[in-house]
């Protein structure tokens, strides 16, 4: 087979501002801030001096070959660098080292509805959607049939988007995408949205383009969407290419290295609260390398605590479980549990245990706090993070969606059966 | 499939893309679908919808003459005031849509530049065509206002094209400009406004260029929309209006120079505008 995309020495090199590396309380002091800035850099004949940029290679030195029909799975923790990846084989942004050649024409799904406007109607968005993505006015006529009955969407082809519903909206999108016939797909995660029953359908129609000879390359955060419809596994880790091969073995791989570690949040700057206690580290604790909704986790927290407060201070320790879409679904608080947690000492460290995860399958947050008497004195938001996989995925794969909830309560039915 | 063994795109660092111009090319109904997009977007749920186009030019037009004629008695050099005033009320509203639609393309449409690749530039010239069909409507409103006042042009008139163009390319040079420039400093969406509003004043748009003191001529030529606003009334009202040349030599050096310094500019930063934006 033919190489499709070849990759060599491929590196990315952001620059991070921190502006608030040095915290400027009230507005004089930031007027002195700038004016001092200002005198400064008219000297220097430099502006902006204000900022400390930081490097930051958000890819590394990657090297990779992919041949033509392969469908390939990109693994990586947030940050890793898998966006980066997409975003530079799809030529939005410039590589600083390295090279790509690509042999074929490109399309990337990024995003669902890239540049639909709302106030356009479905028709109307289809062609101008189709344009965005790289079609032609001709090739999107020709399909315009199939595009809106893959979408459903017939009845409301000259409404304005604007007035379709969620999932209206988004099966219009993925539909125009859908039919764009390149000869390598990119897919970033854009099938984590519409109702089950859509994202199966959705699924079907990246394996019938797999299956037509094309190559796809397809980041999600969900195993169990990535391991049944790719062959071959990448795994990036903090901008390096750390794993390549078979989808299973790469999954296991990540689930490993991933699922069992340590949040080191020591030199977090977005944290809310009005400070006190600085918590330093979050470890999600597991016993099995797959978390299911039977499993145990135990989230252990280590705190500084300032002099004011290391005086056998009563406070409370607050853990908050997030879906991905950022919905609350549980906070547990030490008080609340009947735990009282009091202060003796520069440090603090508590860990609490939660002896089953009764949540549907996905990615779940962990946001983290330290209070006293009402008051927040630490909070850092969506610090770490645990993966449900499911016991019987299917179920949830086929059957399951939005409206069922996020809980998945244990049951046991029985049943009897009469006949009169 | 067949064609698609012929496509070989090589993304090398540090290196200019060679296929700029062909992309331009094979997107380029791109262009025409975002034209069309803020031409549709524009007017809708508007009541009076496309109207607006005539409204804003005769409302402005009545507003200067009644302001510049009948209270500050500006002469008129010969020509009905409501012409004069409409004559330069069009390519300078033409210059100033364009100018800052453009500025501001890039960063309303950063949901797409992050997203999808394409060539940039069509963005910020989509704005100037659209721009483009306000002022040909506008033009309408002239047409009818001169078969009103039954002011007739002469051959002169063949010159008209040539001082639409150059507002199309001196729109074009600023706004690539200022559209890269303010894809990382944002100041410019205060900046444009306020260069819009200052240059309604000194350009001759409310009173005639002949009011303008000789000792400041020069300078007042130096702004490259004198020279073509002079041009219009020139053209149109069969030269009865005086047309200084050394104002129209300035409007070409300033065409040339900010379409040659925009699009240097902006195909320097375009590589970095999704990393930024």
């Amino acid at each position: 087979m033919n190489t499709c995309i070849s990759i060599s020495g491929l590196g990315k090199k952001y620059r991070i501002t921190h502006r608030d590396a040095v915290k400027y309380k009230t507005f004089r002091d930031e007027i002195v801030r700038i004016s001092s800035n200002f005198i400064q850099s008219i000297a220097k004949r430099k502006i902006l001096t204000s900022n400390i940029y930081e490097e930051f290679w958000a890819l590394k030195n990657i090297h990779l070959e992919i041949k033509q029909g392969e469908r390939i799975g990109i693994i990586g923790k947030n940050g890793a660098g898998k966006s980066t990846l997409l975003k530079l084989l799809s030529r939005i942004t410039v590589p600083t080292t390295g090279k790509i050649e690509l042999y074929g024409h490109l399309a990337s799904l990024l995003e669902v509805g890239t540049g639909f406007h709302p106030e356009l109607t479905g028709r109307e968005n289809i062609y101008l959607n189709g344009a965005i993505l790289g079609m032609r006015r001709n090739d999107i006529a020709k399909k315009f049939d199939e595009i809106i009955a893959f979408a459903e969407t017939e009845r409301f082809l000259d409404t304005p988007v604007k007035h379709y519903s969620n999932g209206m909206y988004v099966r219009l999108a993925f539909s125009v995408a859908a039919h764009l016939e390149p000869d390598i797909l990119i897919i970033d995660e854009v099938l984590a949205v519409g109702d089950a029953a859509f994202q199966k359908k959705c699924l079907g129609k990246v394996r019938e383009v797999g299956n037509e000879g094309r190559t796809i390359l397809f980041v999600s955060h969900n195993m169990d969407t990535i391991r049944p419809l790719c062959q071959r596994g990448i795994l990036l880790e903090k901008g390096k290419l750390i794993d390549d091969g078979d989808i299973s073995s790469v999954i296991t791989k990540y689930i490993q290295s991933y699922e069992s570690n340590q949040y080191s949040i020591h030199s977090y700057t977005s944290r809310e609260g009005i400070g006190g206690t600085k918590i330093t580290d979050v470890f999600i604790e597991k016993i099995q390398d797959e978390v299911t909704t039977t499993s145990s986790i135990s989230i252990k927290i280590d705190a500084l605590v300032d002099k004011e407060y290391q005086n056998g201070k009563q406070v409370d320790i607050g853990i908050g479980i997030d879906t991905i879409d950022g919905r609350r679904i549980a906070t547990v608080v030490s008080s609340w549990a009947g735990c009282s947690v009091y202060t003796g000492g520069k440090l603090l460290v508590s860990k609490c245990k939660i002896p089953c995860l009764p949540f549907v399958p996905g990615r779940y947050l962990i946001s983290v706090s330290v209070i006293y008497n009402n008051t927040m004195l630490d909070c850092i938001v969506h610090c770490g993070e645990f993966t449900i996989t499911g016991n019987n995925n299917n179920v949830f794969l086929t059957k399951r969606n939005s409206l069922h909830g996020d809980i998945d309560i244990p049951c046991q039915f029985t049943y009897t059966s009469h006949s009169g | 499939m067949s064609d698609s063994q012929k496509t070989r795109i090589t993304i090398q660092a540090g290196q200019t893309d060679t296929r700029y111009w062909k992309d331009l090319w094979l997107y380029r109904e791109l262009f025409y679908f975002l034209s069309w997009r803020d031409l549709v977007v524009r007017y809708k749920q508007t009541a009076i919808g496309i109207a607006w186009a005539i409204l804003r030019p005769l409302l402005t037009m009545i507003v200067f003459t009644i302001v510049f004629s009948k209270f500050a008695k500006l002469p008129s050099d010969g020509i009905p005031y409501p012409i004069l005033v409409l004559a330069a009320l069009l390519p300078w509203q033409f210059f100033s849509n364009a100018f800052t639609e453009a500025s501001n393309s890039l960063v309303n449409d950063s949901q797409i530049i992050s997203k999808v690749y394409f060539p940039r530039l069509i963005i910020p010239a989509s704005s100037i065509v659209v721009s483009f069909v306000d002022f040909t409507i506008s033009f309408l409103l002239l047409v009818a206002m001169m078969i009103w006042y039954q002011v007739i042009p002469d051959w002169r008139i063949v010159f008209l094209p040539l001082f639409i163009l150059l507002t199309c390319f001196i729109s074009l040079g600023a706004g690539l400009w200022v559209a890269a420039l303010n894809v990382k400093y944002r100041d410019f969406r205060y900046v444009v406004p306020f260069i819009v509003q200052i240059g309604l004043y000194i350009s001759p748009v409310g009173y005639s260029s002949s009011v303008v003191p000789d000792k400041l001529r020069v300078i007042f030529s130096l702004n490259p929309m004198t020279g073509i606003i002079d041009g219009f009334r020139w053209s149109l009202s069969g030269g009865k209006i005086y047309y200084h040349t050394h104002s129209i030599v300035f409007s070409v050096i300033a065409a040339i120079l900010l379409c040659v310094l925009g699009f240097y500019y902006f195909r320097k930063s375009e590589n970095t505008f999704a990393d930024i934006i």
